[in-house]
């Protein structure tokens, strides 16, 4: 990849953040240069994200009716797998799948319940009653690509901010 | 409290080679992100269809994590102090105790937990690696490799990293060379180092080196039979991002290893490992085609997509490939 090849395609999730690139310069020498980002990137990163959220969503509406566990939706929130979840449990996986199913979750008791809880970081009162919202609340969330420049110059980077670089770039 | 290590941040291409060069940089001992990616062999293909994450195969194109710290260990000597815990809380002492006895240090941490990240990039993935080099408030200030700038992160979310559970669980390990050589040999490294690396590309049974791009492809080409058309999406996707997307320098670290023939070309003066490195650029180059021909047929969304080119695009990655390491075992 020649230098002036490298994509700048100003891709959403990266926000106000450029990837390392290693090009080939005019002299035919190697360096990095900082990008924003390809559109092949993006492309496969949103379906990735599309996956499981529409898995989360499936999830939810069965959760409704009873025939999955609320676990299993913040298990796809958490962009998680059964596999994943029972190593972070330390659990068999047969197990967890188990508790994946609403009437096996019905009749869980406190302490694997707990367990669960702490694994996926979410509220107790967040499985029963089962309240899919709670994620919307999290506060451990630093506004993006708040670097330390960013943060020593007092810019917010964002679609408010007007200094330089960080209002250049889209975000969703 | 406050302890801040002077410490010069640098923007690479991928976590673990950068933290390695980062700390020995700082120990002084200056290689390069693609020196140090080099030496410790780490270009490697592997697709390993029982080892699933998502639902989804293992595909690499690096050797393992952890192995980059371990093979600069091994081939330039130089011993690296390595510790896991158990208590998270003594882990994050110790954490404070290294800042205020000046060492900076390497953490692998999941991606998930570090709030630095953009929300949309946070995905469970174990074995992300970073430079701790100071504390400030209640906050640790992070040299995190593949970020252009030093970030800030709270002590409970970066406790949340280090101890995150599942595959490839970090344990809260922390590592950083002990004592490092004035000088090191490099010229006779260097040939090691691309003796191993021909060894595995060439010489490994598929799925592994060489021999597992052509087993993928044809793998590839036989999914038309059994496997729909989202799952196909799917499975290119995931292939895409192991190339792309987790910090690889671009084109699956083949740019990468291609820096790191360069410099040794310099090193050795050989005009074969120039020729290398321009056939590795083309290499690296050829993968980014084959990345850009499977994101459309990602966003095609539906329609069958044609497998036969997908294939012959990846059966071309591995003979240019090939090439660069058949020309490298005359050279050397």
């Amino acid at each position: 990849m020649k230098k002036e090849e490298v994509p700048q395609d100003n891709i959403r999730h990266f926000r106000t953040a450029r990837k390392a690139a290693y090009v080939v310069d005019e002299e035919g020498h190697y360096t990095t240069v900082p990008t924003t980002g390809w559109n092949v990137e993006e492309v496969i990163l949103y379906q990735a994200i599309g996956e499981f959220e529409e898995q989360a969503e499936t999830c939810r509406q069965r959760v409704a009716r009873g025939e999955d566990s609320p676990i299993a939706y913040f298990m796809f929130k958490r962009r998680m797998d059964p596999t994943v979840l029972a190593q972070a449990m330390g659990l068999p996986r047969w197990r967890v799948r188990r508790h994946l199913k609403g009437k096996v979750f019905a009749r869980m008791g406190e302490g694997l319940l707990k367990e669960y809880a702490r694994v996926l970081r979410v509220p107790l009162d967040a499985l029963t009653p089962f309240r899919p919202d709670v994620l919307e609340q999290e506060t451990y969330e630093l506004p993006p690509g708040l670097s330390t420049a960013d943060r020593q110059a007092g810019r917010t980077p964002g679609p408010e901010s007007t200094a330089g670089e960080s209002s250049r770039r889209s975000t969703p | 409290m406050k302890h801040v290590i002077d410490f010069e941040h640098r923007h690479y291409g991928h976590c673990e080679s950068g933290v390695v060069s980062g700390l020995l940089r700082h120990s002084g001992l200056d290689l390069s992100e693609a020196m140090v990616f080099g030496l410790a062999s780490a270009i490697m293909f592997a697709y390993v269809p029982f080892l699933r994450m998502n639902n989804m195969p293992t595909i690499s194109y690096r050797i393992l994590p952890r192995t980059i710290i371990s093979g600069i260990q091994s081939r330039l000597g130089i011993p690296f102090r390595k510790q896991t815990y158990r208590d998270p809380g003594r882990a994050m002492e110790e954490l404070v105790d290294f800042m205020r006895r000046g060492q900076i240090v390497g953490l692998q941490t999941s991606a998930y937990w570090l709030t630095y990240f953009p929300p949309e990039m946070r995905f469970q993935f174990n074995v992300h690696n970073l430079i701790v080099f100071g504390v400030e408030d209640g906050e640790f200030l992070v040299s995190d490799p593949v970020f252009e700038h030093p970030v800030r992160i709270p002590a409970t979310d970066l406790e949340n990293a280090r101890f995150a559970r599942g595959v490839m669980a970090p344990k809260g390990f922390v590592y950083h060379p002990e004592g490092v050589p004035s000088s090191v040999d490099l010229p006779v490294l260097i040939r090691k180092a691309i003796a191993r690396t021909l060894f595995m590309m060439l010489s490994s049974p598929p799925p592994f080196g060489i021999r597992g791009i052509f087993y993928l492809a044809r793998k590839i080409e036989r999914m038309e039979r059994s496997k729909d058309g989202r799952y196909i999406r799917l499975f290119l996707g995931h292939m895409v991002r192991m190339q792309e997307e987790i910090g690889t320098g671009g084109g699956g670290f083949r740019f990468m290893y291609a820096a790191f023939l360069q410099e040794a070309a310099d090193i050795l003066n050989s005009a074969a490992l120039l020729e290398a490195s321009r056939k590795m650029t083309l290499a690296g180059d050829q993968w980014r085609t084959f990345a850009l021909a499977c994101a459309r047929i990602i966003r095609q969304r539906d329609g069958a997509p044609d497998l036969k080119e997908i294939a012959a695009l990846l059966r071309r990655c591995g003979e240019v490939e090939r090439d660069v390491y058949v020309l490298l075992k005359k050279g050397i």
